[in-house]
């Protein structure tokens, strides 16, 4: 486990200021690597690692249409996702990414489109006299309605998908009236320079917003946090950390730390209390508790903060394991429990399988080959983090706000663009 | 609507003896050329009966859902019955759904659709809006629309619904098949699933889930599938097929589901309709079901199409305005026989439905993903106007061409500038129409978000698709 993330990893800032010197194939290599043997872990850095490759691809990578360069991003993208499928963060940014061109896209579009500006465009009149053309010779429905007609993807659906004429028909279709293909190809090469410089100022932003998610999640502490409060917190992140030494500065409060995780034996120990160390120098009283003793103190507990790997759209959240049986017996005793999460972790997917998110670990604090005769014979299953359901959950705590489960779809909606969110699953062109 | 009851009688034979009732009426399943369209519109019979174009609708094509029906039937109005003002237009597609939503007992699917409708033709007959990016970009404004074109673009409206009517029911059950493939991944290897009633939607699922394994290996699952003693011809052909591509499927009675709910790793069921709260109204038993399923914390999937989200927003399992007796208190005296059962309308046997409370549902499977059930309500505002009460579709134009929608602000400030519609002040030939202030675009739009936005310099929303 990396429970600290203070400051980057020595591994990770050694890959970021590698990137400029080696070529993008190169450093992609090294990132998965670093990715699949855990160099970089924790959703975090690893988020931060697939800006900034990502961002390489954007600068770098020979493209020469927005489709190419959505391609490429996929192509990265699922590499990345691949190496490391339960860091839900990963796959985030890629869709971020996406998201971000397409919608440079479509800006980028509309204004050479000129006419069919309003975000209604698939519906506006001047649409229908251009498509009633195709529309005559039989439509074809097979061509995906995609987003502009430009990408390869399939489709969302919407409701009014069922009604309007069918998009994408002919290359002069996102160009309005006036869209013959030619001026359409001239528009995009013209605008592909101005396309990556926006795209590349988006990342940043994102990179941005990965340096100050903690700062931000933090500013709500003393609004969660009362006097006199006392805190269970379980999974002791950069994240939890800032939460709570924020809230010690106008707050006295007491945090209830939750250990007993035989399978950190080894680097374990070190962590919590020097993180007790900070806290109890800024003025917080901690108290170590274990986890099977757990519930007898629930009754004590005010609010259950935990931090998690990764939230997926219906809100289950990926978190350490020993977090369910937490979550449960703050719920049997009517406690709040608060998921710290940037943005970032919001994934708009949700998972068929929870198991599938599940990373194991060594059973080796338990069962090791000096216990000869339980090698083969036992099973022995570690998990190393765990899904917390969806119900458990009482509120999340974003960089941008404090939400409740119903409130997520509607982050997603802002933060991703439908298309993406099965971007693992789609083979780029 | 006589015609239409004794054609229930024997709603399969319908297809045929139906042509005799409703002379002319296209009863083909697919239009032919579209000249032949046109020349239908001049040849208009006299006697256009919506309510049987409904259900001809439904008969001649089992796999097409009400919406989508009734979605049929309103083009085919227009079809029939040529308008020229827009006025004119409106007050017929609104008699028309009058006429369709009281000839059934349970309008609200029916009505899914017809709001549909509404919005679509409400989006179209608004003027072509004066563009935000073209003020931006300084000077480069267009010539202002002149009431001809508004008018023309009507036509063309008119013109493509006319032609594509049987697009609209490809689309619907693309939808159907898009939701196969989504939900079929969240059919686990091995597991047990739950299903109940007859749902097309759930079918397809879950032969798309065995043809999976088939094709690509895996475990099979297994199925249990409830059936009342009422209509259990409804999923026989469903656990048929899935029996014969090695599916291990057990009939489960209804009164068993609390015996056999344990054992099940996820139920699967379908919707009539999906209400804008999430919740669903589907057929009797459902939400008995998904009230067990919650007591043994199973969890309950709902496969629908969007294009199923109604403008509803049932209070209570009494608040549905469907006809359908299910409590009826009887003394000795008035006990007659096999009365209260089942009522009788329309070539579709009413099957009786309750509403499940969206905190009874897990997730919904929708065309374009998983959902939770409070996405609803955040994708109707999206792609469906915010008109509160239904149908009010009159009311609302009257209110697009008076200006009062244009009261409505978008609170994002890069559109602050439109707010003052630059369309608003320009009356020209027919000021009716032309003075149109972008109405739909209008009503539309999001109310103030809750204090935050996705990017911070960046949009907000996303745009709509």
């Amino acid at each position: 486990m990396a429970p600290f993330q203070a400051g980057n990893t020595p591994q990770l800032d050694i890959f970021i200021r590698g990137l400029k010197s080696h070529p993008l194939e190169a450093s992609t290599e090294t990132l998965v690597s670093l990715l699949k043997r855990r160099q970089i872990s924790g959703s975090r850095p690893c988020a931060i690692a697939a800006v900034h490759i990502l961002r390489q691809v954007v600068a770098k990578a020979p493209y020469r249409d927005v489709d190419g360069l959505i391609a490429k991003i996929q192509q990265t993208g699922q590499r990345l996702v691949h190496a490391q499928p339960h860091e839900l963060a990963v796959g985030n940014i890629v869709r971020r990414v996406l998201g971000l061109i397409r919608e440079e896209m479509q800006e980028d579009r509309t204004e050479f489109g000129g006419d069919s500006v309003s975000d209604l465009q698939t519906l506006c009149p001047e649409k229908e006299k251009e498509t009633k053309e195709h529309v005559v010779g039989l439509p074809v429905l097979s061509r995906a309605p995609t987003l502009g007609g430009w990408s390869h993807q399939s489709a969302p659906f919407s409701i009014m998908n069922l009604l309007s004429p069918d998009q994408g028909s002919g290359a002069g279709s996102p160009m309005g009236r006036s869209g013959t293909s030619t001026p359409m190809l001239h528009g995009q090469n013209l605008s592909i320079n101005n396309l990556k410089s926006e795209v590349l100022d988006g990342i940043d932003e994102i990179t941005d917003e990965l340096e100050q998610v903690d700062d931000q999640i933090a500013g709500y502490a003393d609004i969660q946090i009362h006097p006199t409060d006392y805190i269970l917190v379980h999974e002791l992140d950069s994240t939890t950390e800032r939460f709570l030494l924020r809230a010690s500065r106008e707050r006295r409060f007491t945090v209830f730390i939750a250990q007993g995780k035989s399978t950190t034996s080894k680097a374990g120990d070190a962590t919590p209390s020097l993180f007790q160390k900070k806290l109890n120098s800024a003025g917080v009283k901690t108290i170590n508790i274990s986890n099977t003793g757990l519930a007898a103190y629930m009754t004590k507990v005010d609010k259950v903060i935990l931090s998690v790997r990764g939230v997926t759209a219906d809100g289950g959240a990926v978190a350490e394991s020993g977090a369910t049986a937490i979550a449960q017996a703050a719920r049997a005793f009517g406690k709040p429990v608060v998921v710290l999460m940037g943005m970032y972790k919001l994934s708009p997917e949700s998972t068929p399988d929870p198991r599938s998110l599940v990373e194991w670990g060594e059973p080796e604090s338990f069962v090791n080959f000096s216990k000869g005769n339980m090698v083969n014979t036992v099973e022995v299953e570690v998990p190393l983090t765990e899904f917390v359901a969806p119900g458990l959950v009482d509120t999340y705590i974003s960089n941008i706000g404090v939400h409740t489960q119903d409130h997520l779809p509607s982050l997603i909606v802002d933060h991703y663009n439908e298309q993406d969110s099965d971007f693992v699953l789609t083979i780029p062109a | 609507m006589d015609s239409v009851l004794a054609e229930t009688a024997a709603p399969y034979s319908a297809a045929g003896g139906g042509a005799g009732t409703a002379p002319s009426t296209g009863q083909l399943p697919i239009r032919p050329a579209p000249e032949q369209n046109l020349a239908g519109t001049a040849s208009t019979p006299a006697a256009f009966d919506i309510v049987t174009e409904y259900n001809n609708a439904l008969i001649r094509d089992p796999e097409v859902t009400k919406p989508v029906a009734a979605i049929e039937a309103l083009i085919e109005l227009l079809r029939q019955q040529p308008t020229t003002t827009i006025q004119e237009t409106v007050e017929m597609i609104k008699t028309g759904i009058d006429a369709l939503k009281s000839s059934v007992a349970n309008p609200i699917p029916l009505q899914a659709g017809t709001d549909l409708f509404q919005e679509y033709i409400l989006r179209c007959i608004k003027p072509p809006e004066p563009s935000r990016k073209s003020s931006k970009r300084g000077g480069g404004t267009k010539s202002p629309p002149t009431s001809d074109y508004v008018h023309q673009d009507f036509d063309d409206v008119r013109l493509h619904l006319l032609n594509n009517t049987y697009l609209f029911a490809l689309r619907a059950k693309e939808a159907r098949v898009r939701i196969a493939e989504i939900g079929s991944r969240y059919v686990l290897d091995g597991r047990t699933v739950l299903t109940h009633g007859g749902s097309r939607t759930v079918s397809a699922l879950l032969l798309k889930a065995a043809k999976d394994r088939l094709t690509q290996g895996g475990i099979m699952f297994n199925v249990m599938y409830v059936e009342s003693a009422r209509d259990n011809a409804e999923g026989g052909d469903t656990v048929k097929k899935l029996r014969e591509m090695g599916v291990s499927v057990a009939i489960i009675q209804e009164s068993a589901v609390a015996y056999v709910l344990p054992k099940a790793d996820r139920v699967f069921v379908g919707a009539e309709t999906v209400c804008k709260n999430g919740g669903i109204i589907s057929r009797l038993g459902t939400f008995q079901l998904a009230t067990l399923a919650n007591l043994f914390n199973v969890p309950i999937w709902v496969a629908a199409e969007t294009h199923k989200m109604a403008k509803v927003y049932p209070l209570s399992q009494y608040d549905l305005n469907v006809k359908q007796e299910i409590i009826s208190f009887r003394t000795g005296d008035d006990l007659v026989e096999g009365k209260g059962e089942l009522v009788n309308i329309g070539p579709e046997q009413v099957r009786m439905v309750d509403y499940t409370p969206p905190d009874l549902i897990t997730n919904l499977i929708t065309e374009v993903g998983i959902k939770l059930p409070s996405a609803v309500f955040e994708h109707q505002r999206q792609h469906l106007t915010a008109h509160g009460k239904v149908g009010n579709f009159g009311e609302m134009f009257e209110k697009s061409i008076r200006g009062d929608a244009s009261k409505k602000h978008r609170s994002t400030s890069s559109v602050g500038t439109e707010d003052v519609s630059p369309d608003f002040g320009k009356v020209s030939a027919n000021p009716d129409i032309n003075d149109l202030p972008s109405p739909v675009r209008r009503l539309v739009q999001v109310p103030e978000r809750l204090g935050h936005h996705g990017r911070n310099k960046r949009k907000g929303g996303r745009s709509t698709m």
